[in-house]
């Protein structure tokens, strides 16, 4: 079985949204090696396959990641294994394996489930060709860093092994190219267009048109000429690329070490003292800030509040800096990305009153859109005219 | 950056956007095409064919109404072009879609029926012909300067 896959891959600190073949996956980015498969019972390898992200299970042999057996996602994250996550501040996302191998098992468990689909039957072997617009943060997107995660997809063949139950699946991945952009720059495409290719519409605008006394037909076309400044508050990191119709201004990239995981990392300690837990990772404090309906919510907000307050500050810092630089010249400001809905009740009349004062607008992306604008920006990218020159460019160099 | 015009090698990309007042009929027709560059790499084969390598713009004139949308003179082609183009004169049914079209009365005979092209002022009917849903992020907004951009 042969398949060619586009993937827009945002790999979060905290989250990993992508949109494989058109399906969006979101899951927390971390997983686990192990030894040994959780099961050892014969299970109709079936039974696996319609929720397999969130019992994803793979072998990976890759040139560009440590071989072995790894739990991913949720599943790991509910193991009770130690988990790899990304470090926020501290490690370079194009060295790191957990990227990679997250990518490799997400796009095998699609394969998987498209086979299966298809073919009504559990396959034996899957070939895919993927073309993969990813992203890394401003503050580590360098020619060099941006060449050097491109080539570490690009380099060879990645061999997966699904394990559904005790069946096994090989899936032989391959990328013929691979974009690696600045972080939160495709978005620009998300806003203008939806999956289909038509101008973007909807209630992604609705509050927006309220706001601003739009036409009702409103729709992406708005923004195909607008000066933005976005704000992508990310776990851990917050980027303000500007960006002017299609292009995005390298003079301006910008980006600083502040979100929601600088919160919640100075707020953990007290949180599982409050719970009376030793330790208790991260993404665990991310679910319970995430599920209103959780026993521990109102402590984990509570020990939030004030840590959260700090990184509000200093981002408003940062996106006064940005327009100083661009001398006011910007006709709305973006905000989404997951930070972006913990911290709407503190940033939104910051930015609200500045929008004023300087005479802008501001686009704070509802909660329901905020984090996937970067998983759709860079799928909307990948399948786009750009990405098609660039790959010709580098298929077949002058 | 008024420099000198590119020399553009094979497997580059041209860009085509298509003015605010292009006549409803190119759009018409532009919209109709499942493979919009390969349908225009098809008229430019039959131009060489005719007429070989030439700069066009030499030959036609800046003003034309070709479509006839200003005046109601059918045929309204240039003379010295109009020999080699006899094939692409307007025929007798895409006469009576622009008559349809500039009347606003009927579905566009000529074209595939999904674009509609409402009876509104000439320009507000460009602005509305969108391109069909099922091609996948038509971006034929973004130029050579966009492509730049991302490098």
């Amino acid at each position: 079985m042969n398949y060619h896959f586009f993937v827009g891959n945002d790999n979060g600190n905290s989250e990993h949204d992508l949109i494989i073949d058109g399906k969006l996956i979101q899951q927390p980015n971390v997983n686990c090696a192990v030894d040994e498969l959780p099961w050892s019972e014969e299970q109709a390898p079936e039974s696996f396959i319609k929720n397999l992200q969130d019992q994803l299970v793979v072998t990976v042999d890759s040139p560009a990641a440590r071989p072995g057996m790894y739990y991913v996602g949720k599943f790991a994250l509910e193991s009770g294994e130690v988990l790899d996550n990304l470090q926020i501040g501290i490690d370079m996302k194009c060295d790191m394996d957990l990227p990679i191998v997250n990518t490799l098992a997400q796009i095998a468990a699609i394969a998987v489930q498209k086979a299966y689909d298809e073919e009504k039957k559990v396959p034996e072997q899957i070939d895919v060709d993927v073309d993969m617009a990813t992203a890394l943060p401003v503050t580590q997107h360098t020619d060099e860093t941006s060449a050097k995660f491109e080539r570490r997809f690009m380099t060879g063949t990645h061999r997966v092994t699904v394990h559904l139950g005790i069946h096994r699946v090989a899936v032989k991945i391959a990328f013929p190219f691979a974009k690696v952009v600045p972080e939160a720059t495709p978005v620009i495409f998300a806003l203008q267009k939806d999956a289909e290719g038509n101008w973007r519409e909807g209630d992604i605008f609705e509050e927006f048109v309220e706001t601003y006394e739009l036409d009702k037909k409103f729709n992406g076309n708005y923004f195909k000429e607008k000066r933005i400044l976005h704000v992508d508050i990310g776990d851990g990191s917050t980027e303000y690329p500007v960006t002017e119709g299609n292009k995005f201004l390298r003079q301006f990239v910008h980006g600083s070490h502040h979100g929601t995981g600088y919160a919640i990392e100075e707020a953990l300690d007290e949180f599982n003292r409050l719970i009376h837990l030793p330790d208790s990772p991260r993404q665990f404090f991310s679910d319970v800030i995430k599920n209103p309906k959780h026993k521990y919510h109102a402590r984990a907000i509570k020990t939030l509040k004030r840590p959260l307050e700090s990184q509000v500050r200093q981002i408003v810092q940062n996106v006064k800096r940005q327009l100083t630089k661009t001398r006011n010249e910007i006709d709305l400001i973006c905000v989404y990305g997951g930070g972006s809905i913990l911290m709407r009740s503190l940033l939104y009349p910051r930015l609200e009153e500045l929008c004023v004062e300087r005479e802008m607008q501001l686009l704070y992306i509802p909660p329901t859109y905020a984090v996937q604008m970067n998983a759709m920006g860079l799928d909307a990218f990948v399948r786009g005219k750009i990405y098609e020159a660039l790959k010709n460019k580098a298929v077949q160099p002058a | 950056m008024a420099s000198v015009k590119k020399t553009k090698q094979p497997g580059e990309n041209i860009s085509l956007k298509t003015k605010k007042t292009e006549d409803p009929l190119v759009m018409n027709w532009i919209n109709a095409q499942t493979n919009l560059m390969d349908s225009l790499r098809y008229l430019i084969e039959h131009e060489i064919v005719r007429n070989g390598v030439r700069n066009l713009q030499t030959f036609i004139p800046v003003e034309r109404n070709v479509l006839g949308t200003a005046s109601p003179v059918p045929g309204g082609i240039a003379p010295d072009i109009a020999p080699a183009t006899e094939r692409l004169a307007p025929s007798v049914e895409a006469m009576q879609a622009l008559r349809d079209v500039r009347e606003g009365t009927a579905e566009i005979a000529a074209g595939r029926q999904e674009v509609r092209v409402e009876p509104e002022s000439p320009a507000a009917r460009i602005e509305d012909a969108e391109p069909p849903a099922a091609k996948r992020n038509v971006d034929d907004d973004i130029d050579d300067d966009d492509i730049e951009a991302w490098m």
